[in-house]
Formats: structure tokens, sequence, C-alpha cells
């Protein structure tokens, strides 16, 4: 019985496994083969470089995105919901796609080209468009703080700064590192925006290695160095947050109302909080609407692009299909299994987002070569599912978290059966968050490119891979159509997932308290 | 509108996506492609080939030749492709390293296509050519002091010079080709000269670099002939005017010629469909095939007799380095070492 309800878990953790052996094999092969890469000089500098990076990253990215959850959560003043859409909607923006429109148009307007990438550029670049992953769950975890306990902190003489950084930055931080986590993840496993930047990092290193060498053991080898260290990062992060789990109270306190302010006061902290949204959205969107708008009749737009709309349509949504399956499953096994080797296999999903697609992809290819699976839409999809599993799990285990066990106990006592109270009971709970796991995949899948690119089936373009493949022909102008339809289609899916209350964002102070009187009523 | 929503050819393509086509019973009448060109060209190509045989051409581009090869590899006699074709000579060689390529056996490609430009063992053959050549701020600059690619690494262009980074295989392929004539101290000798020469941070593509000349960042550029081509006849007059005090240099002509790099394509091994893709590649060779490649992306032909575009003649008849055509593939590896070591990026 114990065997068979954790069958499914065996085969997916082997499927998700599997791809990585395949690398690792890869590796050990060029390790005996040659002795290693020292080959590449510059490994040092490629590191420094990729440190910097994050860091920067980092930082910016939580600048930004902390200004901007703070003053959502905390302040009333004119345009605050623009603002909020602001500061999610660089999630509709792919780095290397804010990258090229901006090059692009800082160039045509006259700024010399040599000034524009660099590793500072780049590090802005990042932060605005990963600055999102900073302010949803901030945002999420500063409207749940308890009013009464901010109130008793002000009572107690702390203001403004010192009340953020005393009180507030401490409660809601385990909330924000995981966000981090994944921005960092992002930006370490990047090729594309950094290789537009002109940044050299550890995802350059091995790429060199890989076509300017030709050695794809080497190459392997050092992504699974790079691997590995994420991979370290993400389990201690997940341990010492386990540990660390404060479980919110459960008695539901009304959280603290936004005190109303005038546009001029709050400038100090709009400033970086507005940077996302006007340089990671509103910048990008018109430099790419203006390019469209201009060459209109020219560029024939509805014909070059609309297969590849439809194509990437079908793909994302197969793909949001099979990631959500996927994560059921897992968050499931996660949440019934008492064992915890088999939950810390469980977590193992999460490591495919530390690797570059295209090396993620190398081990894909390796391991379904064999199965015929290449250029299908069953490789594709398995592929999308070991890259974006994460994704689908945490938004789904978010959820499940909150949902007491005792719901299901209680259904069990009344005769259901496992699979029973799962279906009838926590499935139905389940539901919005399962849609927004759908609508968050959907939306990574748009804009992934790598792995699409390499195991892609015939005559199937997607518009991430159209756009690319214009801007290595040097034909940036001629990307704009192919880069608006994806950012519009990005756009209307974290719409759809704001909307679903996948951030969080909805459930704000004031519309927290009618949900509170209505609760009192029932 | 003469597109529906859903077009027959394409919901046929996304239903053709869950199978794979090799496991199906395959009829002569199909073509199958892994390209790393993503060009209007080879579109075109295809399309009024289609016509012309009735045979179904699929496309898969994947932009990395090499892992295009790793997919091939992996994918063994199981593969789809009947035919690998590539933006770069060397690419070709490390796929016939691999074992990728069957004889071609076509005598109609041997007597076309120069024996320079094809594999010794018939295995693929080029298709189309484009030139490394040196822009230049005409202002600033003797075409003779650049007649050589060698004198770019000369002390007199301190701070001028303008080149995209070594992690293309653009500047690969050429500094493999200068390791085959000057062997590894002349590559590391000139790598180091023109390190030290560059105006700024290697980046940005070709086009970037001659903008660069265009707003005085640098004077001297090594960019391909093919984006020089383009920008001489864009339709938008702002690209025109760039060009303006730019000049162009074909490098070498008094001794190897200049560097070249040859797209081509080969049959592979396992291909199931291999007399289409014999087929194809005669196209590619015919003058109708070539003639797509020249007018479409100013391309230079592999055959002699081709009708080239008016902006390449008024380029003159350039000498071009095709004795490196065959070793470029070998030398890549050890000059992207020596790249590492000189210090461009």
């Amino acid at each position: 019985m114990r065997f068979w309800t954790r069958l499914p878990l065996f085969i997916l953790v082997l499927a998700f496994l599997a791809p990585i052996i395949s690398l690792v094999v890869e590796a050990g092969n060029s390790f005996w083969r040659e002795s290693i890469p020292l080959r590449a000089a510059r490994l040092v500098d490629y590191s420094v470089n990729s440190v910097l990076l994050v860091t920067g990253s980092l930082l910016g990215a939580t600048i930004f995105g902390l200004s901007s959850a703070w003053l959502c959560a905390r302040r009333e003043f004119t345009g605050r919901w623009v603002l909020l859409w602001g500061s999610i909607l660089p999630l509709a923006v792919p780095g290397y796609l804010a990258a090229y429109s901006w090059v692009d148009f800082l160039i045509d307007a006259g700024f010399p080209g040599g000034q524009l990438r660099n590793l500072p550029f780049a590090c802005l670049i990042f932060s605005v468009c990963l600055s999102p992953y900073v302010f949803l769950p901030a945002y999420a975890a500063l409207v749940q703080l308890p009013g009464s306990l901010l109130e008793s902190a002000r009572l107690l003489g702390l203001n403004g700064l010192r009340l953020f950084l005393a009180v507030e930055l401490p409660l809601i931080r385990s909330s924000l590192v995981a966000g981090v986590l994944m921005a960092g993840l992002e930006v370490l496993a990047d090729f594309g925006t950094v290789d537009f930047m002109a940044v050299d990092t550890w995802t350059t290193a091995i790429y060199r290695t890989w076509f300017g060498l030709g050695d794809r053991g080497t190459a392997s080898l050092l992504a699974v160095v790079l691997f590995a260290v994420s991979a370290l990062v993400l389990f201690r992060d997940s341990r010492s947050r386990s540990k660390r789990s404060l479980a919110g109270s459960t008695r539901k306190t009304a959280p603290l109302r936004r005190s109303k302010r005038s546009l001029l006061s709050i400038l100090p902290i709009l400033l970086p909080a507005a940077t996302p949204g006007v340089l990671g959205c509103l910048m990008p969107v018109s430099i790419l609407s203006t390019r469209v708008l201009r060459n209109w009749s020219s560029l024939e737009i509805w014909t070059t692009i609309h297969e590849p709309i439809l194509t990437t349509l079908f793909v994302a949504a197969a793909a949001g299909l099979t990631v959500v399956s996927i994560a059921l499953v897992l968050v499931w096994t996660i949440r019934t299994e008492s064992n915890p080797a088999i939950r810390f296999f469980a977590r193992v999903s999460s490591l495919g987002y530390a690797l570059p697609g295209g090396v993620l992809g190398l081990g894909l290819l390796i391991f379904l070569a064999p199965l015929y699976l290449t250029g299908t839409l069953v490789g594709l999809l398995y592929g999308y599912s070991v890259r974006f599993a994460t994704i689908g799990t945490s938004s789904i285990e978010a959820r499940w978290q909150s949902i007491p066990t005792l719901y299901e106990s209680q259904a069990r006592l009344l005769g259901c059966s496992a699979a029973g109270a799962f279906f009838r009971v926590t499935l139905p709970l389940l539901q919005r968050s399962i849609l927004c796991a759908f609508v968050l995949t959907t939306i990574d899948v748009i804009k992934e490119l790598p792995a699409t690119m390499l195991l892609r089936p015939f005559n199937v373009e997607t518009l991430a891979i159209r756009t690319y493949n214009l801007a290595s022909d040097e034909r940036l102008a001629e990307t704009a159509p192919s880069s608006l339809a994806m950012v519009l289609l990005c756009a209307a899916g974290v719409f759809a997932a704001q909307k679903l209350g996948a951030f969080s964002v909805g459930e704000d102070g004031n519309r927290g308290e009618k949900n509170d009187r209505k609760t009192s009523l029932t | 509108m003469q597109h529906s929503l859903f077009s027959k050819k394409l919901l046929i393509s996304l239903f053709m996506m869950i199978q794979n086509p090799a496991m199906a019973t395959q009829q002569s009448t199909t073509l199958n492609i892994y390209t790393t060109r993503h060009y209007d060209s080879d579109i075109q190509q295809a399309k009024v080939f289609e016509a012309k045989t009735k045979i179904k051409v699929n496309v898969v581009q994947i932009k990395e030749a090499s892992q295009l090869i790793a997919r091939v590899s992996e994918e063994k006699e199981k593969t789809q492709a009947d035919l690998i074709i590539t933006a770069d000579v060397g690419n070709l060689w490390r796929a016939a390293e691999a074992g990728l390529f069957r004889p071609i056996g076509s005598a109609e490609i041997k007597k076309v296509v120069p024996a320079d430009y094809r594999d010794s063992a018939d295995l693929w053959t080029g298709l189309a050519v484009r030139a490394r050549v040196i822009a230049f701020n005409k202002t600033k600059v003797n075409a003779e002091q650049i007649a050589r690619m060698e004198n770019l690494s000369a002390g007199e262009f301190k701070g001028r010079l303008l080149v995209r980074s070594s992690n293309h295989v653009y500047n690969q392929s050429l500094a493999a080709s200068i390791l085959a004539v000057s062997g590894k101290e002349g590559l590391l000798a000139w790598t180091r000269g023109v390190a030290a020469n560059l105006a700024r941070k290697p980046q940005g593509g070709d086009t970037d670099q001659i903008k660069a000349i265009a707003s005085g960042e640098g004077d001297i550029a090594i960019v391909n002939s093919y984006y020089m081509a383009r920008l001489m006849v864009s339709e938008n007059p702002a690209e025109r005017e760039l060009l303006k005090n730019i000049g162009i240099v074909f490098p070498n002509q008094s001794d190897r010629g200049a560097h070249i790099n040859v797209s081509g394509g080969g049959i592979t091994r396992h291909a199931k469909n291999p007399e289409s893709a014999k087929l194809f590649l005669e196209f590619l060779v015919s003058k109708e095939g070539q003639e797509i490649f020249t007018s479409s992306t100013r391309e230079y032909p592999v055959r002699k007799d081709a009708p080239v575009p008016e902006i390449l003649r008024s380029f003159g008849t350039p000498k071009f380095d095709v004795k490196a055509i065959k070793s470029i593939g070998q030398f890549t590896p050890e000059a992207v070492r020596i790249l590492d070591e000189a210090g461009w990026r």
C-alpha cells in the first residue's frame, strides 16, 4: 500500500533526476578523459563577475521591490494602484527583451553604445525585471502583519524607517528570502541577457567551452558545479526556513490602515519604488509599441506573428497543464509523507530551475533521444516540467499549507478514503492556487528560449525564438512585433494571475475589513 | 483576410508535434532539415523547392551549431534529420568529425561547386560565403594602412579598433584561419595587439561596430560583408547615412585572400530521405538557389557563374582565403584558448 501511493512520486523524482544524472555522467566522462577545465583561463574572472552580478542585481531588486511593497502596503496616495501594477508587470518583460529595447533605443537616441553594455547596467536590468520576485512576497507579508503589533511598536516610539527595520523587516524576512533566492537563480542561469550586455559570467564559461572549444564534457562539468552551488543554497534555505516557520497566528487580526500622504511627501521612497514600473515595463512597452506603429504598413505584422502566437499559446497551455498535474502529486507527497528522506526527494523538483536552459536541454537530450522523444511535444513538455515544476509546486504548496490538516482528517473520520478526502475536500479549496500555478507556468514558458530551441519539433516557432533570431541577426527594430506580442501575452497572464489572487495583492487592508465583517456575520 | 486564425497547416503541425515523424512510415516526399540558419533566404528556398519537387520540407532551426550537433549525435540512428545546414564551415567539420554525415554522391555538385568549397571526402558542400572585411572611417584612415588583417595589431591603431566578442563564431573562425598560417606565436601576438588597440570592450554585433565608427567611438572595425551590404541597401535613410564616411577593405588581397565564413550542408548518416536531401543540396547550388542567397541575404555564391546583385558587384571581385576553409574547424579550439589568453573577451 505504502509503495503504491509512493509510486507516482518515485517515477517523477526519477524523471527529474534523469537529465541531471545524464549531465553528471557527461561531466564525469570528460573528467576522466582529460584533466579538467583550467583551459578556460579566465574562469576566475567569470566567477567574480557572476558573484558581482548576482549581488548587484539582488540588492537593486530588493531596494526597488521593498520600497514599493512598503509604500503600497502602508501609504494611501494618488495613483497607488498604478504603482502596484507597475511593480508586478515587469514579470511580463523578460530580461533579454528589456535589454534589447533599451540598448537599441539609447543608441538610436545618440548614446555611445560603448557605455551601455557593462556590469552595472546589466545589474540594473536584472534588478528591475526581477523586482517583482521581491515585491510580491514582501507586499503580501506586509499587509498580513497584524496592525495591533505595529500600533504597539509605534506607541513605544518607533516610527518610519526604524519601525520598518526593527519590526516589519524581521517579520517578513522569511517570506522575502524565497523570492530573492529565485531571482538569484535566474540571474545565475541567464545567458541571453548577459551575453547581450557583454558581461562574462559563469554561464559564459559554460557556453564558450561548449560552443567554442566544442567540449561538451567540460561544459557539463562547469554546469554541474553551478548546479551544485545553487542546490546547496536552495536546500539550506528550505531547511532553515522550515525550522524558523513562525506559524502565523490563526486568529484573523485587522491589518494596519494605510495612512494618507501627498505624492510629494513620499517622493524619496516613490522614486526607487516606481523604477521597475517605468524602466522594466513602461519604457520597453512604449519603445516596442512605437516601433510597431512606425513600421505598421511595412512589416506585415499579423502574417509574421500569428503562427508564432498560436504556437506559443498552445505550447504554454500544454506545459501549464502538465506542470500543475506534476505539482499536485509532489505537493501531496510533501504534505502527507512523514518519511523525511522521501520529502527531501520530493524537493528535487525545484532544482531544474538552477540550471541554464541550454545545458538542461543537453541533459534532457541525452536522456530523451534513446526514447524517440526528441523533437516531440512530449519531450518539450517534459523539459518545461523539469525547468518550471518549482513554480507550480510553490504556489500550490503555499495555499495548501494554509488549509488545516483537520479538514482532511475529519473527512476521513466521516468515512472518506484518503483519495476521496483529497478530491472532495482539499482539491476544491486549492482551485484558485491551481489556476495560479497554471498561469504562472504559462508566463514562464512563453518567455523560455534555450530549452525550446534545442528540443523543439519541426516547424515550431515560438515568439521568443522568433524574437531571438531576429535580434541575433542584428535586426533589433524588426523584433518589435513579436516582442510586443510576447509582453502582451505575459501581461494578460499576470493580470489573470492577479485576479485569481496569485500574488495576494488583492487582499489589502481595506478590503480585508469587509471580508472580516462578512465572516463575523456568518 | 487571407489568414484564418487557425490555418490548416498550423493545426497539422501542432498535431504532428505529438508524434515523432521518424516513427511514422516515411515516404520519400518529405525532407527534414536541421539548420542553424534562420534567414528569409532559406525559407524562400524551401518554398521554391517544395513547389518544384512536391517534396515537403520540414525545418528545425537551432541557432548554435554545437547544440544542433549534440541533438543529432544523441538521436543517432533515430534522428529525424536528413540534412544538416550550418552557418560556419568549422561546424561542418565538427559534424563530420562526429560521424554525422554520409557522402553526398552528387555529380552535379562536384561539377558546379569548386573543390575548395567541398569536403575532400564528399561529406559536405559549401553553399554560400560571407567575407570578414575591415570597415574604416575614410576621413581618418587610409585603406593601404589596413590592407592586411595582420596590420590591425600595429601600435598606430591604439584605442581605435572595434570588434565584437570572441564568444562569436565569426571571430573564432578568423582567429583559427590566422592560427593556420601564422602558428600559435603569430596568433597570440596578433590577438594581443588587437586587444591592446581596442577602443572599447568587445560588445554588440557587427552592425554595432559599424554604428560605433559612425558615432566616432572608433575608426576601424572587423565586420561581416553581409551586414555592410545590408546597411548599404537599407530602406531606412538613417542607416545609409551611417555609412557616409565609412569605406570597406577586403584584407589580404595580395596574399592569402580575405577570411570567409562558409555556410554549407551535408546529408546525415542516418537520413531517411537521402535522395530528397541530395536534391535539395543540388537545388541550393543551382543558379536559382544561389541567386536567392545573393539577393536575399547578400552572401556570395559558391558557384562562379551565379548572378550577383549590384551591391556585391560594387565590391569588385575580392580574393578569398579558400585554402583555410578545411582547416578552420580543426584549429578553432586552440584559437579560442589563445583568444582567452590574449584577453579578447
